[in-house]
């Protein structure tokens, strides 16, 4: 594999000249877990159609034809696989030395960018609710910003804490 | 009268269905991959479309493979058979 690929400066569109990418952060894997479940779990429902069609006295006639719709079933789950992870890695948190990007794609060519410098940050404060939350270390994370600007809302980020002490750190600079 | 001619041929009826359904899929996966490549942030994304493109060369082979398999001629007589008999007024 190229190693640029690998290798990467987590670069992004609008990155200015003399920007330095800190931290980029989606949401924690657990927002995952239901939509890979059920794609996984319907995955068997060809096996489990054939294990009941294939004693029928009528299936050797189809059996091309089920082998070619569920090969057509499949490319469908690949896509609606890849459609998730999709959203899942183009909802980012960027951090920089200057300012912090949050990326949300809610559909194909559907996205919000908004960004705040880090120099109007007042508050950074960190949001655990539930058990689940507290086992699997995510959480929100709020930020308060001087001026007319809104509270930044990030929700179920991995390491909360981590995040808002690399921002804290940065502002120290 | 050519396209007509065409699908008198009731075999050319599966090759009209892949092409169909292939140009729904193949617009899909580009449109994703395109998003992976365009608007990912990092090496991962790239990555990640990269084993999305693999993935999907490897099912359209399948699915072609399985497509020629079909004897779509025997699968259209079936049908035929177990469609109720309707006859003409």
């Amino acid at each position: 594999m190229p190693s640029n690929i690998i290798s990467s400066t987590n670069s992004f569109r609008g990155q200015q000249a003399s920007e330095q990418t800190v931290l980029v952060s989606r949401r924690h894997w657990i927002t995952l877990f239901w939509p890979v479940f059920f794609i996984i779990a319907f995955a068997f429902l060809p096996s489990l159609v054939y294990h009941y069609i294939n004693q029928s006295n009528w299936y050797s006639q189809w059996t091309d034809f089920f082998w070619f719709l569920s090969a057509l079933y499949y490319f469908f789950l690949w896509d609606v696989l890849f459609y998730n992870l999709m959203i899942y890695t183009l909802n980012t948190i960027v951090i920089t030395n200057k300012r912090i990007i949050k990326n949300e794609q809610a559909g194909f060519f559907r996205y919000a960018s908004a960004e705040l410098d880090l120099a109007k940050i007042q508050d950074v404060s960190v949001k655990v609710h539930g058990a689940w939350a507290a086992i699997f270390h995510f959480g929100d994370l709020e930020i308060q910003t001087a001026g007319t600007q809104n509270k930044f809302l990030f929700d179920r980020l991995p390491k909360p804490e981590k995040i808002k002490q690399t921002i804290t750190d940065l502002q120290a600079l | 009268m050519d396209i007509l001619n065409f699908l008198s041929n009731a075999q050319n009826w599966g090759l009209v269905l892949l092409i169909i359904i292939g140009a729904v899929f193949f617009l899909y996966s580009f449109v994703i991959f395109y998003h992976f490549i365009r608007f990912g942030v990092g090496g991962r994304t790239k990555v990640l479309a990269l084993i999305f493109f693999i993935g999907v060369c490897l099912l359209s082979a399948v699915t072609l493979i399985a497509y020629q398999k079909v004897n779509w001629l025997a699968i259209l007589e079936a049908i035929k058979n177990a469609l109720p008999n309707i006859k003409p007024v």
